[in-house]
């Protein structure tokens, strides 16, 4: 079998899917190492990562950044696929297993309430949080990445609110150990960088921007 | 969606007995250079609460932003996380001064190394099969481990279910210890790659009954007298109903082998990491320890020809017989554990069978002896080794 580009004999064959599709591809050790698809040792682990996700013409993924699918025309369809993964609601079902990450925001609605049986009501994660992401998105100005890493105020309000209510029925059982580290997971929420509410950033010169609106 | 559905990808089920019969492990090209010298961690009987919990152990479940997880990646997007993955792992460095890490590529390791690291407790079944859950990848499926030696108290393994899952293990009772490698080691991984994180689910993986924290916190403990005074049921029931897993040594269905059990968690949403340890480093664990360690007394003070019944039988038997299946030798092992840690049995040092629970394994027999052996010859081969360490002295 011969590349795509038509030079050279294809000897790596690969399958992805694209937008819910499957695409087969053939590429030669040269095209395959434009796409990302080799493993020469010489490249630089960040190339590797940006090759891959070029490769499958999606936007590179930075901590942060908008890799959650974008709701197409207001709403998706109950059935449609994850839109990075093309895996289907179905498919999840079948296995117990997601495609990707993305799966989470496009079945969201649907996975939330099976997350929350299987973690005995748990529905807001609490704890730890990437510490090089979160470090390096604080200093930021983009606090729309900061707020697609942790959330917004009102993440922050529904974990508060999460522990707030643990930390009462500990105090309940007298169980006062459990409490003390419940305060201190307050204390850690509250310090949490904050993402500047978009609607009080300024109008930038003139310009109509298509300004990124959350609808929740 | 039950955390067990399919096929407990968190524990490693190293040998449940059933392999044995069903295939032969060691098939393949045998290396005798395999075989394990080193000091397993879970089985130095040292660290907190030693006489009844042998090791503790923390995973952390992680994944790359942007990539699918490996049961639904190609066979090339594998790959490629593969060797992201294992690159990241190499510029993470080591964890500590003496340690180095050994990298097995397990598309390319023979079937016998494959088998010892499931029977150490490294990987699971599963990721020596390399078969997902849903039916996808296989042997040839690009798959990796990395192993901190000389203790491999720390190992990686790499798109299992998910990408990377972090592991530590730690002799007695040592969760915390645990927690604060495991988090140092994800530190360091993450800051040179992006980790798949979401606001509300937190740390995602491909099941979602492990997001959130990706935190497995779980403790082995030997539980020989609650089983013989009968109350064994009542401690898995109440663990049960906190929410905790408790599996047999060699993970689902080898309850009966001497009465080793994994308790761990199964929520990991909803709960910090150290809400999490704090009800089981402080509160279950120590619990079932009491428990235990009161039965342990009982027997000794009100039925102590029964526990000495139990004990030199199962001496006996380890010391004549001359044929032994794995799953009956670690029952009788962990009854002579708990002989010798009563003080009934004098002449054996327990550090002895403690290692006996590893060598009896069907690789670890066959590195030992450094050669391959059928079933049969290994049942022969099994029972004339544990005679010889526990006879002579
Ligand atoms: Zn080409
Ligand atoms: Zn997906």
């Amino acid at each position: 079998m011969i590349c795509e580009c038509g030079q050279r004999e294809a000897t790596i064959h690969e399958v992805t899917i694209q937008n819910g599709a499957k695409v087969e591809r053939h590429l030669c050790e040269h095209c395959a190492t434009k796409l990302g698809v080799s493993t020469d040792p010489h490249v630089p682990i960040s190339q590797l990562i940006s090759n891959y996700i070029m490769g499958k013409n999606l936007a590179v993924p930075s901590v942060g950044g908008e890799d959650k699918p974008k709701q197409t025309k207001g709403f998706a369809p109950a059935s449609a696929p994850c839109i990075s993964c093309g895996m289907s609601f179905k498919d999840f079902k079948e296995h117990g297993l997601t495609g990707c990450p993305s799966c989470y925001e496009s079945f969201k609605a649907r996975l939330g309430p099976l997350i929350a049986r299987a973690h005995e009501g748990g529905e807001q994660h609490i704890g730890k949080v990437p510490r090089r992401a979160l470090s390096s998105l604080s200093d930021m100005t983009d606090s729309k990445r900061l707020e697609n890493l942790i959330g917004g105020a009102s993440e922050r309000e529904q974990r508060l609110e999460h522990v707030r209510a643990q930390l009462a029925a500990a105090v309940r059982h007298e169980d006062y150990e459990h409490a003390a580290l419940l305060r201190d997971e307050i204390t850690r929420i509250a310090s949490m960088p904050m993402s500047k509410p978009s609607a009080q950033i300024e109008p930038t010169s003139g310009a109509c921007e298509p300004t990124t609106t959350r609808d929740d | 969606m039950n955390a067990n559905d399919h096929g407990e990808p968190d524990h490693p089920s190293g040998a449940e007995p059933k392999a044995e019969s069903s295939h032969d492990p060691a098939g393949g090209d045998f290396d005798p250079s395999h075989t394990p010298s080193r000091s397993i961690e879970w089985l130095k009987g040292e660290g907190d609460s030693s006489e009844v919990v042998l090791s503790s152990r923390v995973r952390l479940a992680r994944n790359l932003a942007g990539f699918p997880f490996p049961p639904y990646a190609s066979p090339s997007d594998r790959a490629q996380i593969l060797e992201i993955c294992r690159r990241s792992i190499d510029a993470a460095g080591s964890i500590e001064n003496d340690a180095t890490m050994r990298w097995i590529d397990l598309r390319e390791a023979p079937p016998i190394e494959r088998r010892l690291l499931v029977e150490r407790q490294i990987m699971s079944r599963q990721h020596d099969r390399g078969r997902y859950a849903n039916g996808e990848g296989g042997t040839d499926s690009p798959r990796g481990v990395a192993v901190y030696e000389p203790d491999e108290r720390v190992s990686v393994l790499v798109n299992e279910e998910d990408h990377l899952r972090l592991q530590v293990i730690h002799a007695g009772l040592s969760l915390g210890q645990c927690m604060s490698e495991a988090n140092a080691l994800d530190d360091k991984i993450e800051s040179i790659v992006d980790y798949a994180f979401h606001p509300r689910f937190g740390y995602l993986t491909a099941c979602p009954t492990n997001v959130g924290t990706g935190l497995r916190l779980s403790v082995m403990v030997h539980l020989p007298a609650l089983k013989i005074t009968g109350e064994l049921e009542k401690v898995r029931n109440a663990a049960n109903d906190m929410g905790l897993a408790v599996r047999g040594i060699y993970g689902e269905g080898s309850q009966a082998a001497g009465e080793f059990y994994q308790i761990s968690n199964q929520v990991t949403l909803g709960k910090s990491d150290e809400m999490l340890l704090h009800e089981i480093e402080g509160q279950v664990i120590p619990t079932i320890v009491r428990y235990e360690k009161h039965a342990r007394l009982q027997l000794l003070n009100d039925q102590h020809v029964l526990l000495e019944d139990r004990v030199f039988r199962s001496l006996g038997i380890l010391r004549n017989a001359r044929m032994m299946q794995a799953e009956e030798s670690l029952e009788h092992l962990g009854l002579v554990r708990l002989g010798i840690l009563m003080g009934l049995v004098e002449d054996i040092d327990i550090t002895r069978v403690h290692a006996l629970l590893l060598q009896v394994q069907p690789g670890h027999l066959q590195a030992t002896l450094g050669q391959r052996l059928s079933q049969a010859q290994r049942r022969v081969a099994r029972a004339s080794l544990i005679r010889e360490r526990l006879t002579t002295t």
